[in-house]
């Protein structure tokens, strides 16, 4: 089946519950069970392709185990929203952005694609306002649809110019090096990648942090992935023209590797759990920006490996933030003193995530992130940037010890994860009260399995790897059809065009 | 040179002026919505029919959606700061320019007058993204650069098809409700004229912007208010 049930059933079910909206429990309702058709839609994805409207749309395994674990992870992370109280818009804002994002890695033509993450970035706006918000909180807002607006122009004109036939961009070089970084600068503006890194910070302060895997992990990592792929189709045979853009890259390689080590360092001296998420995911961006800078095909599977880890294991990091923040009544870690002895279904769950985003040598995730530096950075600097991703031991360290510290006073007094009876004068209670005294274990399961979920697709889980391998739908540039054209191999033929091609 | 397209283009840039100059909150949405429509008929040969009508109703849904939340309210912007004729030289300087380098390129499959909107509409938004401190300002501009980066790929690549009419009809669409959802949510959390990135103003500006024609004066003054006496 093509990938238009799902975008009939994502979009269809945002509509309708963002017309609910007035009656929060229906919305909330529709938008669970939109998520609910469209994870079915999306395990249903076939691999064919549609012209509609002088365009294409293309089904293939990637785009439907990104969207399969996007709108799984919506659905959980939606009923954790129901848990911690503060699930308004979130359904619909999800549905939306998962359906956009869906169409963007779908379509074959790359400027609309990017069009198509302007879209996504436009519903993410929809959630990032806590209820109550102030100005200060709708100034962020405004801020984060100000970076939707400039990286999606960015990355517009960068594939409209790159969009000509390669013999006419062959004749300047510095057009496609231009177009080169503004991708990357694009990608990196969506992810929060340093230096843009402030507003991270900012939305993870004013957004609710249910939103935050939306909001800053799916929509750009929908912008990454056609970034990556028009790289890899446009750029990538121009660099045996016009040269390997050694400037350009080393900007880019900057960006990652500032992102790889400060984005750790950052999270790791937070003091705010939803900043240490935020710079958690400004770290695992900098891996993708490195494969942006390799302009290698050998890390296309590795790259877009990454991206779904990366999205999965950070989505499992904000909902075990969030569980925390509901369970415990803080932000704040030094607050948390003893939650893992608390709720040791928590501690898991970390555990869990830990392992999903570090890795261990030969676990498909970490695999591919040594493939990426070692072809961005290479020679024994890629070395010493490889320890690097051995740096987020730093953060998950200190929440591991502040979690087994002793507990304080107020953290003693928060109920553990003993399931519960409701009390004796309302023994004939409904299954609900049940549900609302055993909130916070019950919370705690679904990070689990979200968390669960990380691991298993860091290990290659879910045929992650074959998947990653895949072609992309998006077309190459233009027919060559100047001079130039002889001296230019096509991306299709070209052994460094093929994304297939390690 | 098409005559017909040039006046289009010329529309185009001129509803952005408009839009990002005005002080009246009419004015300013009426400015952009005349941007928005007419950016739809600046290709050539036309769009067919069904796509040109997505692209026109998501435009006008795009402005509606947002003035939905404020037409109530005289103002709700402090319009440029440079004034509205400062707007009106560069974005004809950056019309120009458009509309020159054109020819420049090979490759390019489209109008010269799409490239000079298009440059025009990238360089009137320059100030509000960068200096703006409404939210009207803020999305307008936006709005008005992703249109003219859009317009300058209509340039480069020819007639868009109706799938890429369709998505990009979202994208005005999207960014409109964005724009309609933050200004509504600035209204429920009191805070005036949405203007959520308040810095001081420097002291020339109000001299300025009380010399701006396209300034009714009909809303609140704020001259000599608390913000506007930093």
């Amino acid at each position: 089946m093509s990938v238009l049930p799902f975008l009939a059933v994502t979009f269809g079910s945002a509509f309708a519950a963002l017309l609910l909206r007035r009656w929060t429990f229906a919305a909330t309702v529709v938008g669970l069970i939109g998520l609910a058709a469209a994870t079915l839609a999306a395990l249903a994805i076939g691999g064919g392709t549609l012209a509609i409207g002088g365009g294409t749309i293309g089904g293939s395994a990637y785009g439907r185990l990104f969207l399969f674990l996007g709108t799984a992870s919506g659905f959980v992370v939606t009923l954790i929203a129901l848990g911690t109280g503060r699930p308004r818009d979130l359904p619909a804002a999800l549905l939306a952005g998962l359906g956009a994002t869906g169409l963007a890695i779908s379509l074959g033509d790359p400027t609309t694609a990017v069009a198509a993450t302007i879209v996504a970035g436009s519903a993410g706006i929809l959630i990032s306002l806590a209820p109550g918000s102030t100005g200060r909180g709708i100034g962020v807002a405004a801020r984060e649809l100000r970076a939707i607006a400039v990286a999606g122009a960015l990355v517009l004109l960068a594939t409209s110019w790159i969009g000509r036939s390669i013999p006419a961009l062959a004749e300047d070089p510095a057009i496609v090096g231009l177009a080169y970084v503004a991708i990357a600068i694009g990608v990196a503006m969506r992810f929060g990648a340093i230096p843009f890194h402030l507003w991270v910070a900012r939305v993870a302060d004013a957004a609710p942090d249910v939103a935050l895997p939306l909001l800053t992990m799916w929509i750009p990592a929908g912008l990454a992935i056609v970034g990556l792929a028009w790289v890899d189709r446009a750029i990538l045979p121009l660099v045996q023209v016009v040269g390997d853009l050694p400037l350009e890259r080393t900007v880019v390689v900057a960006i990652g590797l500032a992102c790889l080590v400060l984005g750790a360092i950052a999270a790791w001296i937070q003091d705010d759990i939803e900043h240490v998420v935020g710079y958690a995911t400004v770290q695992d961006a900098g891996v993708v920006l490195l494969a942006i800078a390799a302009l290698d095909p050998a890390v296309w599977t590795a790259a877009r490996t990454w991206i779904v880890v990366l999205v999965v294991a950070r989505t499992a990091l904000a909902a075990w933030a969030a569980a925390i923040r509901a369970r415990f009544g803080s932000r704040r870690i030094d607050d948390l003193s003893g939650w893992a002895r608390r709720s040791p279904v928590l501690l898991l769950g970390l555990l869990a995530i830990a392992g999903a985003s570090i890795g261990l040598p030969g676990l498909v995730a970490f695999e591919a992130r040594a493939t990426i530096i070692r072809s961005a950075v290479g020679g024994p600097l890629g070395t010493i940037v490889l320890v690097a991703v051995f740096l987020p031991l730093l953060y998950y360290g200190r929440l591991l010890a502040v979690g087994l510290a002793q507990p304080t006073a107020a953290t003693a007094a928060i109920a553990d994860d003993r399931p519960r009876r409701p009390p004796e004068a309302l023994a004939r209670s409904t299954f609900r009260l049940v549900l609302a005294v055993n909130r916070g274990l019950l919370v705690g399961v679904l990070v689990l399995l979200l968390a669960a979920t990380a691991l298993t697709t860091s290990a290659g889980g879910f045929g992650l790897t074959s998947a990653a391998a895949e072609d992309a739908p998006i077309a190459s540039p233009g027919p060559s059809t100047g001079p130039a054209a002889s001296a230019t191999p096509s991306p299709a033929a070209s052994p460094a065009g093929s994304p297939t091609a390690p | 040179m098409n005559p017909a397209l040039a006046v289009v283009a010329i529309v185009v840039a001129s509803g952005a002026v408009v839009c990002v100059a005005a002080r009246t909150t009419r004015l300013a949405f009426g400015g952009l919505a005349l941007t928005l429509v007419a950016a739809s008929f600046l290709a050539e040969p036309l769009p067919d029919g069904l796509a040109l009508g997505v692209r026109v109703v998501a435009a006008m849904l795009a402005v509606y959606l947002p003035w939905i939340v404020v037409r109530d309210r005289a103002t709700i912007t402090r319009g440029s700061l440079l004034g509205w004729p400062v707007e009106a030289l560069v974005a004809a300087a950056a019309f120009v320019i458009g509309f020159g380098t054109a020819g420049l390129e090979p490759g390019g499959l489209g109008p010269a007058e799409a490239q000079a909107a298009g440059f025009a509409l990238v360089a009137v938004a320059v100030g509000p993204i960068v200096f703006g401190r409404d939210l009207f300002r803020l999305g307008a501009g936006g709005i008005l650069l992703v249109l003219g980066v859009g317009l300058v790929r209509v340039s480069l690549g020819g007639t868009p098809g109706g799938l890429e009419e369709v998505v990009t009809g979202s994208v005005l669409i999207g960014l409109g409700t964005a724009l309609a959802f933050l200004l509504s949510s600035a209204a429920a959390a009191g805070v005036a004229d949405g203007d959520v990135l308040a810095e001081p103003l420097p002291v020339a500006a109000a001299t300025i912007r009380d010399s701006d024609p396209l300034a009714t004066h009909s809303g609140p003054s704020r001259r000599g208010s608390g913000r506007d006496s930093r």
